[in-house]
């Protein structure tokens, strides 16, 4: 079964690009226009291997949509993609959380090429998992 | 001519004259005395010669007569006698006597008839009583002239002798002797040297006897020259006797001339000549004269030559004196030409330099003083007593405009103007009479009838003439005045020009005039105190702010009394040790009166005394006015909520005032700076963010067409290459602004600096070698720990770090030092980059401040708050060209 992979961006042009690419490469695309989606399908039975998620995003924000994660207990790894500002912040909130899964944080805007090492990371990690 | 060649030549003259006439006298003499000692010699062997055959002949004659008388000769001729016996005995007795007489070459006995009877040759019964020799001999005895026997063919010389017979003539006795004894005395050479001969001449005139140089000459040589000549007439003249005569020079038989000498050979008549060639003869005479005509040549040179050389001995001090005498009239009188000769030379040149030297001490020479007043700056003259100018230099010329000739004979006071001219009661009557003058000043009068300005010194010159012929204490002039004898040469006047002196003079004034009434007239008020506190001087400002407008009320007063509010001992200045520079002062005034200035003191030189300048103004205006602004400040800081409780003491209010002041505004910096940092960091983190998305779009989109295949079009996938990494670098700024609007919370720990420092510069090293960029070290051990935020630290390195790279394109070296500074570590970057001005320096830390093309002006104002926040300082030092020096300060709490 193909892997599949949640997008989650409030900018479309963004979700497109991602979309394309994993497309490209082999991968099954869902996306989610901003927080609010992304909380509405991971609510809903559509099942995703892996997310790839904006964190500054209007109104839900990536943190909220964590957040729901957790309290649904959906234990998906999740890619974040973050702002220049850096990981770290997040990193600390997340351990804050508590949340139980793989992680991996990139920086917008993204290097594709590290992207795709990203979710091989996790695909591997989650193998031996 | 020079001495030398004088003495040479008298040399020469009297030695070639002594010379020549010595040897002519000499050789004249000479030759006197060779001739007389020839002749002698001649002359003596001569006579000897001829005595000696004289004495020959003689005893033949003796030896035949004795045999003639003789009885058996005797007996021979007596016909009565037996025959046989008679000439036996005869021929007996002949045999016997030629035995004993080798002389004899013959002996016959020949009777009364002239028949030879007895003989010892067989020529008996020859018959001579026809011959001389028997006719002669018939008479008495006979010599027959030597002659060849006809019957021998011998030289003979035959004798002849009668015998008688009681007292009757019997016959005669015919001896024959020969030549031998007579030859051997003619040849004997002794005496006769190489040319010398004695022969004999017969009465006819022949040689008889052998000659030296002609072979066979008996009876065949004619002798005809002049000694025989003369003997002939001598003996016509005197006979047979001697007589004196003297040698001859003649030429003889031979053609050569010779000296001769004749003498007689009696019974015969002989003439014995004795001849020596002259050359011979005369020879030692030759010799001599060559002789003496080389010493009469060499004598001469000789005494030429040493001539020379005693002139050049003699003449060779001359010329020193002369060469001295050249070189002193020239004026060095310091040359001395003495020698130590003894000669009167000698004495001669110590007297020349013993009066060179008195000279020397009594006279200078002229040279000396032409060069001295040739040298002068000022005016000579040198006046005579009747006041004619007598000599001059050439300032006269610049000065006055007179060449020196011109006022050479005029008289002085030419020179003087009209009210000067040297009556009695004047400066210059003074000199006549006191004899010097000093340093009078005077005016000349040039030329063009200028005054100019001159010091003017003088003295009278003055020489000792007495005629008393004694010791000064004796001369009546000396006792009856107590001054000796003085002659009044000149005087000698010595100006100096010293128009330049009173123009700087009158300057001086000018400037001092202007000077005094600035310092009088300005509004600053200036009051000189010594250190006694005394007043020494007050402008007019200050009196009129002090009040008192007499200034001599105020000289030599305590400043505390009328000026200065503060107690005796408790001058700011002189007790306390302070600096007082536009400071806010109060002037206090005798009155009582105070006064608000501004008081500046400093400390100078016044005459030569370390003084205390004060200069102040009059604050009061501006006291008001700041007393206003005071006033609405109270009001401001009221509204503001600050309580002011210390209004009655407004110095104090004040200085309160002005520290909140100060901090207020420090303050209100560092809020307006907090607050532009707040709210810029909200806003750019916005910014940020919504830069993220677009860029991600851009990035993403050129990746994406980066997978597409560009056949053949590369220059299109450079394009979108370029895309993405600019939107990586993009993202990079975004994230340093992002750091710089969101300062992280990090965590504050103790840190070593020195260690964090190398972190940060292990970081750059990779980066830093490729651009050739150096980095030392000059850490500080064992630097006490601090408490910081780690990570922001490394952010503030690496941003200086960053900078100080930037400014170093072609490389160069960062220092990085670390130290402790009393409660500080301070952490110094310096650089050798390009440095930054000073215009710039001033911005440096503002917000988006920058001086790079892609900079965002946002680094350095980060640091500066990261370092702030931690309590600490950032300095930036730079010089263009040179470097940059950022220095970090962080407090050790």
């Amino acid at each position: 079964m193909t892997y599949r992979i949640l997008v989650v961006d409030d900018e479309p042009a963004i979700v497109k690009i991602l979309e394309t690419f994993l497309a490209k490469m082999g991968f099954e695309v869902i996306t989610a226009l901003g927080g609010e989606k992304a909380v509405e399908i991971l609510r809903s039975d559509i099942k995703a291997d892996l997310i790839i998620l904006d964190m500054k995003m209007p109104k839900i924000k990536g943190l909220d949509v964590l957040q729901e994660m957790k309290r649904i207990n959906k234990r998906i790894p999740v890619i974040i993609l973050s702002g220049s500002l850096g990981t770290k912040s997040y990193r600390k909130q997340l351990k804050n959380m508590g949340c139980p899964q793989l992680f991996e944080y990139l920086i917008k805007p993204v290097d594709l090429g590290q992207l795709l090492d990203a979710i091989k990371k996790i695909q591997n990690q989650n193998l031996k998992a | 001519m020079k001495i030398a060649n004088k003495i040479s030549f008298s040399f020469f003259v009297t030695a070639i004259t002594l010379a020549v006439s010595v040897t002519i006298i000499f050789y004249h003499i000479e030759k006197e005395n060779l001739k007389t000692a020839i002749f002698n010699h001649l002359a003596t062997a001569s006579q000897s010669r001829a005595a000696h055959i004289e004495t020959i002949l003689k005893g033949y004659k003796e030896a035949t007569a004795i045999l003639a008388a003789g009885n058996v000769f005797k007996d021979a001729v007596d016909m009565t006698k037996d025959n046989n016996q008679r000439i036996a005995q005869a021929n007996r007795r002949i045999k016997s006597t030629l035995q004993a007489l080798p002389e004899i070459s013959r002996i016959r006995i020949l009777d009364k008839n002239g028949i030879v009877i007895v003989s010892s040759h067989k020529d008996i019964s020859l018959d001579k009583s026809a011959e001389k020799i028997f006719l002669k001999g018939r008479e008495d005895i006979y010599i027959e002239d030597i002659h060849i026997s006809k019957f021998t063919g011998n030289i003979v010389i035959s004798i002849a002798a009668p015998i008688f017979l009681s007292g009757e003539f019997a016959g005669i006795t015919v001896i024959n002797f020969n030549e031998t004894a007579l030859f051997e005395t003619t040849t004997n050479r002794t005496g006769l040297g190489k040319t010398g001969e004695i022969y004999i001449v017969n009465r006819d005139g022949h040689m008889i006897t052998p000659s030296r140089f002609k072979e066979d000459t008996f009876l065949k040589v004619r002798i005809d020259t002049e000694v025989v000549r003369e003997a002939f007439k001598a003996i016509e003249k005197f006979g047979i006797e001697k007589h004196r005569h003297n040698p001859l020079l003649y030429t003889n038989y031979r053609g050569v001339e010779v000296v001769g000498i004749h003498d007689h050979i009696n019974p015969m008549q002989w003439i014995l000549v004795t001849e020596i060639d002259k050359k011979e003869a005369f020879a030692p005479l030759w010799k001599m004269k060559n002789l003496l005509i080389f010493v009469a040549i060499v004598t001469p040179i000789a005494a030429w030559l040493i001539g020379i050389f005693v002139g050049r001995i003699i003449s060779r001090p001359i010329h020193a004196l002369h060469k001295g005498s050249e070189v002193i009239g020239f004026g060095n009188l310091d040359y001395k030409v003495g020698t130590n000769a003894k000669d009167e030379i000698g004495q001669l040149s110590r007297a020349f330099d013993q009066m060179t030297a008195d000279l020397k001490n009594t006279v200078v020479s002229r040279n000396y003083v032409d060069n001295i007043v040739g040298s002068m700056t000022d005016i000579l003259v040198v006046a005579a007593p009747d006041g004619k100018i007598e000599k001059t230099n050439r300032v006269v010329l610049d000065v006055l405009g007179y060449n020196e000739q011109e006022l050479i004979g005029k008289d002085v006071s030419l020179l003087f103007p009209e009210e000067e001219r040297a009556p009695k009661g004047t400066k210059l009557g003074e000199l006549v009479e006191r004899g010097i003058l000093e340093d009078y000043e005077i005016y000349f009068r040039a030329k063009d009838d200028r005054k100019v300005p001159v010091l003017l010194s003088g003295a009278v010159m003055k020489s000792v003439d007495c005629p008393f012929n004694g010791p000064v204490k004796d001369c009546p002039t000396y006792k009856e005045r107590g001054v000796h004898c003085e002659k009044i040469l000149g005087i000698v006047y010595l100006a100096k020009d010293i128009t330049e002196r009173k123009q700087a003079e009158k300057a001086l004034e000018q400037a001092h005039t202007n000077t005094k009434s600035i310092l009088e007239k300005t509004q600053v008020g200036i009051v000189i105190v010594g250190k006694d506190r005394k007043i020494r001087w007050v402008n007019e400002s200050a009196r009129r702010m002090a009040g008192i407008e007499n200034v001599n009320v105020l000289i030599g007063k305590n400043c505390g009394e009328y000026l200065c509010p503060a107690d005796q001992d408790r001058c700011p200045i002189l007790d306390e040790n302070k600096q007082l520079d536009n400071s806010e002062r109060i002037l206090r005034r005798h009155d009582g009166k105070e006064i608000p200035i501004i008081k500046t003191v400093n400390e100078i030189t016044f005459d030569n005394e370390n003084v205390l300048l004060e200069t102040f103004i009059d604050n009061t205006k501006s006291k008001q006015a700041e007393e206003k602004l005071n006033q609405a400040l109270r009001e401001a800081v009221k509204s503001h909520g600050i309580m002011l409780s210390m209004l009655n003491d407004n110095n104090q209010i004040r200085e309160k005032l002005e520290k909140n002041l100060k901090e207020l505004k420090e303050t209100q910096g560092m809020l307006v700076q907090s607050e532009k940092l707040a709210s810029l960091g909200s806003l750019v983190s916005d910014m940020a963010h919504e830069v993220n998305n677009p860029l991600m779009i851009i990035s993403g989109n050129a990746q994406l067409s980066l997978m597409e295949d560009f056949k053949g079009r590369p220059h299109l996938k450079e394009s979108f290459q370029v895309i993405k990494e600019e939107c990586t670098r993009a993202k990079d700024i975004i994230r340093r602004l992002l750091v710089f609007s969101k300062p992280s919370k990090g965590e504050i720990k103790a840190v070593d600096i020195n260690k964090s420092l190398d972190f940060v510069v292990k970081l750059l090293e990779h980066q830093y070698s490729l651009s050739d960029i150096k980095i030392t070290k000059k850490y500080t051990a064992s630097l006490p720990k601090i408490e910081i935020d780690e990570k922001q630290m490394h952010e503030v390195f690496m941003n200086l770090l960053k900078n100080s790279e930037e400014a170093m394109p072609k490389g160069g070296t960062i220092t990085i030092s670390t130290s402790k500074k009393d409660d500080n570590i301070h952490i110094n970057f310096k650089d050798t980059g390009i440095g930054i001005s000073q215009k710039v320096i001033k911005k440096i830390f503002d917000p988006f401040f920058t001086t790079k093309e892609n900079g965002t002006g946002l680094g350095l104002s980060v640091c500066y708050g990261i370092v702030k926040a931690h309590g600490g300082e950032i300095i930036y030092e730079s010089k263009m060209g040179k470097g940059t020096a950022a220095v970090i300060l962080l407090p050790i709490y």
